[in-house]
Formats: C-alpha cells, sequence, structure tokens
C-alpha cells in the first residue's frame, strides 16, 4: 500500500515537473517575442535618429552654402556690377555693347546665385510653407529653359508641420534632379494634394524611365525610401524603360499643432 | 522497439550534423562529434549485450558520462562566445567535474551499477548553462524568430531532458529510498525524455545549417 502511495506522489511530481519545464519553455517564447518586438522597435528608432542626424547635418552644409552664396558670392557680383555700370561713361564707344553684355551676363549671375540660395536655404520654407517653396522652384527650372514643367496645388492646403515640409521638399528637390539630369525629359507635372487627412505628393515625367530591377546607379531611390520611413510616408514608383517615371508620396496629413 | 526509435533518432542526427559539418558552427560541430560518440557508444554495448558478450550497458556510461561533461562544456564555452558571451570559467569548473564523475565511478558506483551520481552532476551542470544560455537569450535578442534559432532548440531540449533525467536520478532516488520500485511510467518518461531531446537537437542543427550561422543572425 504505501509503495503505491510512493509511486503515486512520484507519478504527481514526475508530471508536475513535466508541466513546468513545458511551461518555462512556452513563457520563455512568449516572452521572448516581447523582448523581441521592442528591440526591433528600438532599433528602428535609433536608426530614424541616425537618420535625422545624418539630414540635419546635411541641412545645416546647406544652409551654410546658401548663406555663403547669397552673403558672399552675391555681393561680390553686386559689386562688380556697380563697377561696370561705373565704367560706362570712361569706356571707348566701341567696347561699349561687350561691356553691356558683361553687365547683363552679371546681372544673370546675381539672379541665379539668388535662387540657388533660396532653394538651399530653408528659409523661404519655412517662412513661405511647402508649397510656395515648390511652386517657386518649379518656376525657376521653368525659367532655365531645361523642361516645361507644370504645378498643380490643390485648394486650401492646411500649414504642414515643419519637420515634415523640410523632408517633402528635399524629396522634392532629389526627385526633380534626377528628372533634370538623367530622365531626359521634356515635360514633367508636379502636383501636390491634401485630401482625405492625406497628403501627397506626385512627380512625373515623360522621359526614358528606368527598370526598378536594375541596379541603382547613385544613392538617390535609397536615399527616398530612408527619408519617407523617417517620416512615415508611403513611396510608390511606377516607371518602365521609355514609358516615363511617376513617383508618389503619401504620408497622413502632417499638420502644423 | 524504443531502443531502436532512440538510435534511429541519435543516427538521424548524426547524418544531419555530418552532412552539414562545414556550414556548422564550432558550438554545432562539438555537438555533432557528441552525437556521433553517443550513437557509436550506444550502437557497440547493445551490440555486445545482443551477442552476450556483456550483460549490462552501465560500464559503457561510467566512461560515456565524463565524455558528455567535457563535450557539453565545450559547446556551451563555443555557444556563449558566438553570443559574446565570456565562458572561460566554464572549462576549469568542468575539469573538477569531471575528476569528481570519476571518482565517484571508481570509488563509489562501480561499473556494475548505473551512475546516477555522475548522471546528477551532469543535469544539475547542464540544467545551469541551460538557464543561463536563456537568460543571456532575452537579454540580448535577435531578429530571428526564435522558433527559427539553432540555440533555442539545443537550449530547449537540453533542459527538458536534463531536468527530468535530475527528477529521476534525483528525487526519485532519495525521496524513495534504495528499495524503491521503479514505477513504469519512469522508464516511459525518460525515453520520450530521450526523443525530445534528440528531435530538438536535430532541429538545432538544421537551423543552424540552413542560416549558415549560429542561427541568430
Amino acid at each position: 500500500m504505501e509503495e503505491i502511495s510512493g509511486a503515486n506522489i512520484t507519478l504527481v511530481t514526475g508530471t508536475v515537473l513535466v508541466f513546468l519545464l513545458s511551461v518555462f519553455i512556452i513563457v520563455f517564447v512568449i516572452q521572448y517575442g516581447k523582448t523581441q518586438l521592442k528591440f526591433k522597435l528600438e532599433r528602428q528608432q535609433f536608426q530614424q535618429d541616425l537618420l535625422q542626424t545624418d539630414i540635419e547635418i546635411q541641412q545645416q552644409t546647406l544652409s551654410n552654402v546658401s548663406q555663403e552664396l547669397h552673403d558672399n558670392i552675391g555681393q561680390i557680383a553686386a559689386l562688380v556690377k556697380m563697377n561696370l555700370y561705373q565704367l560706362k561713361e570712361s569706356i571707348a564707344p566701341e567696347n561699349q555693347q561687350r561691356l553691356e553684355e558683361s553687365t547683363k551676363l552679371v546681372q544673370q549671375l546675381i539672379s541665379d546665385v539668388k535662387n540657388i540660395s533660396s532653394s538651399l536655404s530653408n528659409h523661404q520654407l519655412l517662412e513661405s510653407g511647402l508649397a510656395v517653396a515648390i511652386k517657386n522652384d518649379c518656376k525657376r527650372i521653368q525659367n532655365l529653359g531645361l523642361l516645361n514643367l507644370k504645378v498643380v496645388l490643390s485648394e486650401g492646403l492646411a500649414q504642414i508641420d515643419v519637420n515634415s515640409s523640410i523632408f517633402l521638399y528635399r524629396m522634392y528637390q532629389e526627385i526633380t534632379n534626377n528628372l533634370l539630369t538623367h530622365s531626359q525629359a521634356t515635360e514633367g507635372i508636379v502636383e501636390l494634394n491634401g485630401k482625405n487627412k492625406r497628403l501627397s505628393l506626385k512627380i512625373k515625367d515623360n522621359g526614358i524611365g528606368f527598370s526598378p530591377t536594375e541596379p541603382a546607379k547613385g544613392n538617390g531611390l535609397e536615399n527616398l525610401k530612408k527619408r519617407c520611413a523617417t517620416i512615415g510616408a508611403d513611396l510608390k514608383i511606377t516607371t518602365a524603360k521609355n514609358k516615363g517615371t511617376e513617383i508618389l508620396i503619401e504620408l497622413d496629413y502632417p499638420v502644423n499643432e | 522497439m524504443e531502443f531502436l526509435i532512440y538510435l534511429l533518432l541519435l543516427l538521424i542526427d548524426s547524418t544531419l550534423g555530418i552532412y552539414y559539418y562545414r556550414r556548422l558552427t564550432k558550438a554545432f560541430q562539438c555537438l555533432t562529434q557528441l552525437i556521433v560518440i553517443t550513437f557509436l557508444f550506444e550502437l557497440i554495448s547493445e551490440s555486445l549485450i545482443q551477442t552476450s558478450i556483456i550483460t549490462s550497458n552501465f560500464p559503457f556510461y561510467h566512461v560515456l558520462l565524463p565524455i558528455q561533461l567535457l563535450y557539453s562544456a565545450l559547446i556551451y564555452f563555443h555557444v556563449l562566445k558566438e553570443i559574446n558571451q565570456n565562458g572561460k570559467l566554464l572549462l576549469p569548473f568542468t575539469l573538477l567535474l569531471v575528476v569528481i564523475s570519476i571518482l565517484i565511478s571508481i570509488f563509489y558506483q562501480n561499473s556494475s551499477s548505473f551512475p546516477t551520481y555522475g548522471s546528477l552532476i551532469l543535469s544539475l551542470f547542464i540544467i545551469g548553462n541551460a538557464l543561463f544560455l536563456y537568460f543571456k537569450l532575452m537579454k540580448f535578442p535577435t531578429e530571428v524568430p526564435i522558433l527559427k534559432q539553432g540555440f533555442f532548440w539545443f537550449n530547449s531540449g537540453n533542459f527538458f531532458f536534463y531536468a527530468v533525467t535530475f527528477f529521476v536520478f534525483g528525487y526519485f532516488e532519495y525521496a524513495q529510498g534504495p528499495k524503491q520500485i521503479t514505477p513504469a511510467w519512469i522508464s516511459i518518461l525518460i525515453k520520450v525524455s530521450s526523443y525530445i531531446l534528440y528531435s530538438c537537437l536535430g532541429l538545432s542543427l538544421y537551423f543552424v545549417a540552413l542560416n549558415k550561422t549560429n542561427g541568430r543572425n
């Protein structure tokens, strides 16, 4: 009787042990899943912070270049223009035409430096907002005669938060820069829409396009993806060889608070 | 029949380990060696019993036990190294345990009896290492799902089997006293646990070979 009772105790203890071991392993798996999720989020956050720092440094560099262009090169060009005006009276009549051409070229240089300085700086963007900055930049490209670039801005776009504005503007610049450099396009259209609490920036061209499966030549596409990930935007690229390119960036409306 | 299943599992694990040997990390190469040694020991001892040359395989376990201790230490040492943890103290500590288990085999539990005390030492050693590894896995997670990590299967198999072994040879011997009648379910429990152990080890070898690394990155 005692032997049976002992065996029963062992049986119960053994069962409890196996049960506890199984529970331990299951709890470990569940807990590990939670830790893993936390680890993934921390890693994503770290990568976003890195990217944010990278972009802030880039932003500061652009701002410095913009200021240097405006304050130094722009001022020197203005002085050259003034000197040319002063030379007008003392110069021989046969050289007057060349002087006028030089004055016009310097005027063009001043205007270009001003435009470039303005597009590199955040000043205009912060002052007038994303829509105006994009509109002015498209106008600049149009004036250069490189491309027939149209702008379509939806009515009543609310003020977008500063951080997202900067990211979207830099992405817009990256895309238009690629468009001008590689696409061989003659026409393009930039659309900025804010509907159903979603903001979308679409840039479309009639250029040579590219094969999405081919390895990219530069970092442009990768930069776009990273920037989109940082502000939580969706990136959609529709392209094929000789069929133009359409790039669509969409995000939840990041309204200024 | 049960023994044949056990041998078959050992054979599958050995074949898997040898087939993927070059793709395995050091820890899992050592594990393959241990599985092959265990397989050969079991095969030879059973063959000798079947041909009536020996009557019991207990003497084999007295030899196998220190080997298992040494290999287990080597495996955990390399496993810890692979997750950037220092396991240098493991090796001298294991040598001490090996000496103790050999002394027990010579002076206390000779070759005619099963080396239960040696098994207790091995079980405690592995349970300690397994818990430590669980802790480290939890502390330093990776993006690979836990069920696809070789470390997890290796550790869980070991943890389960040696916890059961410790219970059987520890609790059972002490709680029931020397005149205990071994219930049939105890032997089934040990067998099932060993099936679980070698299935888990097989899975760990598979996942490590599949990922070409320790299965964590």
